[in-house]
Formats: C-alpha cells, structure tokens, sequence
C-alpha cells in the first residue's frame, strides 16, 4: 500500500507533534490532579507561547531554542497571575468545579478575543531557522523538526524530574494525593497551587512556542491542541504525567496515520470518535484507576 | 399582593408580545424578537442539562446544527414538506442525543464535557467535510418555511415555539421530575441510593432538550436560509454559555432573560462588533467571580427588599 519508508516518515513526523502535545497535556493534566480544576484557558497559554516565540524570533532574532525558553518563562509567571486573580478567589465556594470550568472558559474567550484584537487575524509564520535537513535510510526529517523533537524531548525530561526529584515536585505529588495530608505536614498548599499552575502554563506555551516555526500562528490556534491535550489526558489517565506522556506520543502519531491514510481534513474526527468510544468502554480512561 | 403583582406583569408581557408586529411594525424589532424566541428555547433546554442536572454539555451547538441540517436536508433532497421537515429536524437531534448521551451517562464532570464538545466537533466537521451532501463551507440554500418578505409569520411561528418549550419546560421542572434532576445534580450517588433510577432521568433530560434544540435550529434554518457548519462552531455554545450565565443558570426565567437582554445588547452594541466577545468573556469572569446567580439573583434580590419593606410599613 505505502512504500516502509513513508509510513515510517510519518511515524517520524507524529512523534515530532507528539512532543509538543506533552508538553500541553502534562501540564493539563497536572492541575487536574493537584488541583481539581478543568483548565479550558490552557489551549490559550498554547496561543500565547507560540504569539511570544513569534515576535521573540521575528523582532530580536532568537533562534527556536532561545524562543521557547521565552515564552516558557513568561508563561510561568502569567501563569501565577492568572490563578492568583481567576482561581484563588473561587477557592472553597460552593460548586466550585463548575465556577472553574466556567471562569476558565470566560478566560479563554477573553484572551482570544484580545489576542484577534492585537495581533490580528493573519496567519503569521516564520522562516525555516536551521536550512537543510537529516537523511537516514530515506527518511528525512528536517533540522527544524528535529529542533523541536530535542528540545521537547527535553522539556518532558526536565518536568518529569522537577516532580520526581525535587521538593516542590514531591510536595505537588502529596498535594494531588491527598490536599489535607499535605497541609497537615506543613505543605503551603496556595503556593503549590500557583506554582503548578505557573508550570502548567509555562510548559504549555513552551508546546507553542517549538511549533510556531513548523505552523502557522494564529490566535485560535490554541483550540486544536487544548482538545488534543483533553484527549491525551483522558487516554493517560486523569492527574497521571506519565500516562500523558505515553498517550501524547501515541495520539501524535495516530494522527500522522489517519492523515496518510485518510486526509488530513478527516483528522479531528478521527481523534475525537476515538477518544468517544474508549470513554464509552473505560470511563477513566485507558490507564486511569482512581 | 405579591403573587398578584407578577401574574399582572406576566400577563401584560405576554399580550405585548402577542401583539407586538401590529403595536410596533419595525422589521428589525422583530427579527430581534425572532433570534429571541429561537435561542431562548436553545438556552433554556441547554439549562436542563447544565443548570438542572449538573450535566456538563458542552455541545449543545449539536443539536442545533443537526436539527438545522436534517430539515434543510429533507426538504432539499427528498422534498419533504417544510412543517413536516422541522419536526423530523426536532426527532433527528432527540435521536442524535442518545447517541452522545449514552457515552456520557457512566461519566463525571470534565470527562462529559470533552465528550459532548468532541461530539459536536464531530458533527459539525463531518458537516464541512461531506461536501457531496452539504456543499461543505459553501453552504446550504434553504426554502423559506413562509414565503414573502414578511416577517410576522415567522414572529408567530418562533413566538409559538417559545411559548411551547417555556411550558413544557415548567410543567416539568415543577413536577416531580424537576425535583429528581436537581437531587441529580446535589449527589447522584444520593439519587441512586434512594432508588432513583438515574441513568433513566438523564436519557429523558437529553431527550427533551435536545429535540426542542433541534426544532429551534430547524427553524433557524428556515428562517435565516442560509446554512453553513458554522452554524454549530464553538462560539454558538460560548453565547448558550454567556446567555445562561448573565440571567442566571437552573432557574427557569434565567435563561429567557439573558438571551434577551444579551440578543438586543450585542445588536446595539454592533459597533463594538469586534469587541464583542471580549465583552462575552469578561461577562462570564466578573458573573462567575461576583454574581454566580445573574440577573435572576439580582432581581431576587430586589424583590426580597422590597418585601421586606412592605412587611415593616405594614408592622409599623
């Protein structure tokens, strides 16, 4: 049907958009477990990165790296501003998960709609940064993509050890378990709060940010990966990291398949009906225990 | 007094807009009223879901769209009378409904919201892709339910929807039904302890609302004749959600009141077009953070006072 090479080269490509959808999904996934919240602004933090790493590389000239660990560490902080004024006040409230899903979509439409207003509706993209590109045994895989594929790589790497190995990491863990036991054995947990919130954003934008280069920007463009992010998650598990991870390779290159295979208009489609019927089979998820 | 003060305004309300194409003959009043009547019944059968039951759907959009689409589709392509073709709109949304309802009945919060917002993603790309039956982006023609440019028939059409849904709807929520769905929405374990029999109640919430849903696209469609997929994007569900919100969620008036206030606000503030959902979105942040209850609670509120104040000159 298809020449080993090109399905191979596709895999290739899904694992390359695969990293970028980590990165939005653990995040995502994060503030669930720690914090119970459905954050419907994270596609938005996408947008942002990818609006930051824009400018960053179009007006002062980074390259894709530099880029990306700007739009990270503005994110972050946009991130704790954005939960300190949004969230923290919804604390404790009755219907509190409903007031989060509610809150964060206003938050959403709001930076969207701001966003259209600033930088416009034209899509904006930006010229191939590394010229030329890999070849081994008839793959090829541009430096761009490659770029990308490294550096996200290495975001996953950092995270996963920021919450394995590090206090804060490990006081994240106790919070998400259990928030009473965490505060009993003098855990901050506002703080915790904030900070995962300032992760999650910063990691999403990071997501952004590394696929400005390859597509376009747009100020909706943080729809796609927010469903893609809820997908991966509800494939992971609801809270787990790690199944984020594993579902996020593996829904980028289901994606690269269908596209192959079918069109790339049909897509979507194919993810969603997909995610429907493994939550009509599993409920929570492919790995989800809870 | 009190109840007697409310049944009068009721009553004035309803024969104003029984009246209104002859009282005020200005088509674009009345095409707002039209967009009115038709989201109101959108709005308002979204609550059930959403405010009554707790059910987080985030596609309603669908069910407007496939109610829409499979009128137009019918009467286009087989030639089924228009009348006939909206109410089959109406059962084709219902049939959609346990389709997306099913998956989500096992479900909790956040999962049911992906799920119906995928849901309707799904319809409404499939909608764009199809271009052999739906013309894609490029859009339906659709036959005019009245013909003529006359919009009166269409007010009466929409005023008699309106009307129908508003008492189904309270003839149910005020029956022991309505009284399930919210001990639904309080604690479902709760509900399923006391030998309510959930899953059953939340097929018939999906049901109901999403055939009248259906029925108000349908004649949306007629209406505005004019049909694209866009008709079901993700902004048709942030203005339910923006509607709901602004006149108060699981009450009944609530929705009826902030798609007015919020249809005839947007068509004024047309100047601010491009603002307009930046507005939406503030709305919804400063509702969630300072008034959880809209507009309803508001009034409420004012009519508490002014109860109270009533009872102290009566005392004194």
């Amino acid at each position: 049907m298809f020449a080993a090479s090109i399905l191979i080269q596709q895999i290739v490509y899904g694992l390359v958009i695969g990293s970028s959808y980590v990165l939005m999904a653990a995040g995502f996934s994060l503030i669930w477990g720690i914090m119970g919240v459905l954050n419907l602004a994270h596609g938005e933090f996408y947008m942002l990165g990818a609006y930051i790493a824009y400018y960053a590389s179009s007006l002062l000239g980074f390259n894709p790296i530099m880029s990306a660990i700007v739009a990270l560490v503005a994110m972050f902080f946009f991130g704790i501003v954005f939960e300190r004024a949004l969230l923290s006040p919804l604390y404790g409230r009755k219907g509190w998960e409903m007031s989060t899903v509610l809150i964060t979509v206003g938050a959403s439409i709001l930076i969207q709609n701001l966003a259209l207003v600033i930088f416009g509706e034209k899509y904006k993209g930006l010229p191939m940064y590394f010229e030329g590109e890999l070849e081994i045994w008839k793959i090829v895989l541009s430096y761009d993509r490659l770029v990308v594929f490294l550096v996200g790589i290495s975001l996953i790497a950092l995270l996963w050890y920021l919450l394995k190995y590090t206090r804060v990491g490990m006081a994240m863990r106790a919070v998400s378990q259990n928030q009473e036991g965490a505060y009993l054995t003098g855990i901050n947990v506002q703080k915790i709060f904030y900070l995962a919130f300032g992760l999650s954003a910063a990691f999403a934008a990071a997501g952004g940010a590394l696929l400005a280069p390859i597509y376009f920007v747009y100020p909706t463009v943080g729809a796609g990966p927010l469903l893609m992010a809820f997908a991966i998650v509800i494939f992971g598990g609801f809270g787990s990291v790690k199944g984020a991870i594993v579902a996020g390779f593996l829904l980028g290159v289901f994606e690269s398949l269908v596209v192959l295979m079918v069109s790339s208009a049909w897509k979507d489609v194919f993810v969603f009906i997909l995610v429907i019927i493994v939550l009509t089979v599993r409920p929570r998820g492919l790995f989800g225990i809870q | 007094m009190k109840g007697s003060l409310k049944s009068i305004l009721l009553l004035g309300l309803f024969l104003l807009l029984s009246f209104f194409p002859f009282l005020f003959p200005d088509p674009y009043l009345i095409h707002l009223l039209i967009l009115s009547f038709l989201f109101s019944v959108l709005v308002s059968n979204w609550n059930i879901l959403f405010g009554y039951m707790g059910i987080f759907c985030f596609g309603q959009q669908a069910f407007f769209g496939i109610g829409a689409y499979s009128s137009a589709l019918l009467a286009l392509k087989l030639g089924v009378p228009i009348p006939l073709s909206i109410v089959f709109g109406g059962f084709v949304a219902s049939l959609s409904s346990v389709l997306i309802g099913l998956p989500t009945l096992r479900l909790q919060g956040a999962y049911v919201a992906l799920v119906t917002l995928a849901f309707a993603e799904v319809v409404r790309m499939t909608c764009s892709n199809w271009v052999g039956m739906t013309r894609g982006q490029l859009g339906l023609t659709v036959p005019a339910l009245i013909s003529g440019a006359d919009r009166v028939g269409y007010y009466y059409v929409a005023f008699l929807l309106f009307l129908m849904s508003t008492m189904v709807l309270l003839k149910v929520m005020r029956s022991s039904f309505g009284y399930v769905t919210v001990a639904i929405r309080e604690s479902q374990e709760a509900a399923d302890s006391l030998g309510i029999n959930v899953i059953k109640y939340k097929i018939s919430a999906f049901l109901l609302s999403s055939f009248m849903s259906g029925l108000a696209g349908a004649l949306y469609a007629h209406y505005i004749r004019i049909l694209t997929p866009d008709i079901m994007s993700l902004p048709l569900m942030i203005t339910i959600l923006v509607m709901g919100m602004l006149g108060g969620i699981g009450t009944l008036p609530g929705p009826i009141l902030g798609t007015f206030v919020l249809t005839f606000l947007s068509e004024y503030l047309r100047d601010l077009a491009q603002f307009r959902f930046i507005i939406y979105g503030a709305l919804i942040i400063l509702a969630v953070l300072f008034v959880p209850g809209g507009l309803v609670s508001g009034l409420r509120f004012v009519e508490k006072k002014l109860k109270g104040k009533r009872f102290q000159e009566g005392s004194s």
